[in-house]
């Protein structure tokens, strides 16, 4: 994940938005507070942005702002459990992510329906996972299971998803992204995922 | 939903729920959350919960310990809010205390308004004096001020910072004091600040600014101060001119030297 920080002024001048704009966006939730990152420079105090995030956060709010209003736009933008849902053809249709993903995940559940945001959450990470050609099928499943049990977990902190191998056997682990987690020198971090990415990178496609 | 009214007179306590109209009047206390249509206090009333109404009249004095989440507030006297404050159109006429944070479409101030948090608003108009802890960030901003007003930061479209006209605090000293101001639009008097940027700054009596980035425009009038000025261009080429100008007279000389250059 691109870490690198762009300072406010930069911002303006790379996008050619006004302060107007960029605070009446932050008014409307469509760029999110975490994202104003307040540091002390030899100047004093200044305001950076995570840079990939905030660009393009800010060519879609482009893009879009003249076909939806500016809470429309926010309610797309900030997709969660709440306000985002499609029956799992819309999800095929769109090739948001592979079959394979999404059978594997009917499977575990064959009689849901309905897909809310987390189950889609929980598709794209699989489908992210098998698409590497790192992480085999049962492997994934206990990914689904893992997700599925900790849905709320992931709201109130970011996590990061990993698949650790040790001996031909695999076993997922789920911590808090800031968390310095080291594993046995002998075990094998097959995959690591940042969840919160995932779900930006989800949101970005059901735009 | 066929809920019942809410009627406290006198001296009197109930607990919270919901309502159809929640009047109290006299000394009054709820304890609990309360929802209602109508929500009109005259007196001296407390609530011990959270507050969502579609309006809320208050005509006295009023303690929230909680939030509360309005289409409309009106406040004629004095308000305490221990929580956040949610509505699309606030009017106070008097004294309100937010200790949490403001998020209105029009907030509408006769008066004086202390925010604990930040306050968000379309519309953000004062004619008195205001305290933010953290950020104004509105559209339209039109402050009169007088008392003196403090704001940590403040993001906008478009702002004014004026005098009130009707003296009525004595000794006119009141100014705005603000750590930075951004915004497209600024024009501002009797306010100090250590930076303000913007697209077009008219700075006038009484303004006092560290550093002044402008885009388009930067006009100083009567005995405005500005320590530094720079010229910065959004759109592509980068271009600044950096100069320490200390009042209008001097800008005046400077402009005038360029020309005949």
């Amino acid at each position: 994940m691109d870490d690198t920080l762009m300072s406010k002024k930069e911002l303006l001048e790379r996008t050619n938005i006004s302060y107007g704009q960029l605070y009446r966006w932050k008014r409307k939730n469509l760029i999110p507070e975490e994202w104003f990152i307040r540091k002390s420079t030899f100047t004093g105090q200044e305001t950076f942005f995570p840079r990939e995030k905030i660009l393009n956060r800010i060519e879609q709010i482009k893009n879009m702002k003249d076909d939806l209003s500016l809470d429309e736009l926010a309610d797309r933008l900030t997709a969660n459990a709440s306000n985002v849902q499609l029956s799992i053809r819309d999800f095929t249709e769109r090739n948001i992510v592979t079959s394979a993903a999404v059978e594997l995940v009917q499977a575990h559940d064959p009689s849901k329906k309905i897909y809310s945001f987390d189950d889609m959450l929980c598709i794209y990470v699989v489908d992210v996972a098998l698409q590497s050609g790192e992480v085999n099928q049962n492997e994934c499943r206990s990914f689904i299971e893992m997700l599925e049990l900790n849905y709320a977990k992931l709201r109130s902190v970011a996590c990061s998803i990993s698949l650790v191998r040790k001996l031909g056997v695999g076993m997922c682990v789920m911590y808090p992204s800031k968390s310095d987690v080291t594993f046995d020198k002998s075990a094998k971090v097959v995959l690591t995922l940042d969840l919160e990415q995932c779900a930006e990178e989800l949101r970005l496609k059901l735009l | 939903m066929d809920a019942d009214n809410l009627q406290l007179s006198g001296v009197g306590a109930a607990t919270g729920g919901t309502y159809h109209r929640v009047e109290m009047q006299g000394v009054s206390r709820i304890h609990g959350d309360v929802t209602c249509l109508d929500c009109k206090v005259e007196g001296v009333s407390e609530i011990h919960g959270h507050v969502r109404a579609s309006t809320i009249d208050v005509r006295g004095k009023s303690k929230v310990y909680g939030s509360i989440e309005a289409s409309r507030v009106a406040v004629e006297g004095s308000s305490l809010v221990d929580g956040d404050c949610r509505a699309s159109l606030m009017n106070i006429r008097g004294d309100v205390r937010i200790h949490g944070d403001v998020a209105a479409q029009e907030l509408d101030v006769h008066g004086r308004v202390i925010v604990k948090g930040s306050c968000d608003a379309e519309a953000f108009v004062c004619d008195g004096a205001f305290q933010i802890e953290q950020m104004l960030n509105a559209d339209t901003i039109d402050v009169r001020l007088a008392r003196s007003s403090k704001v940590q930061e403040i993001g906008c479209t478009t702002i004014q910072v004026k005098r009130s006209s009707i003296g009525r605090f004595g000794p006119r000293k009141s100014r705005l004091s603000v750590d930075v101001i951004e915004g497209d639009d600024i024009v501002l008097e009797w306010t100090r600040a250590n930076v303000v940027r913007g697209n077009r700054v008219v700075l006038g009596m009484g303004a006092d600014v560290e550093l002044v980035e402008y885009q388009s425009d930067l006009i100083l009038e009567g005995n405005a101060r500005v320590r530094t000025k720079r010229q910065v261009n959004h759109s592509g080429a980068s271009e600044t001119k950096m100069e320490m100008i200390e009042t209008a007279d001097e800008l005046q000389s400077a402009t005038r030297n360029e020309d005949q250059i």
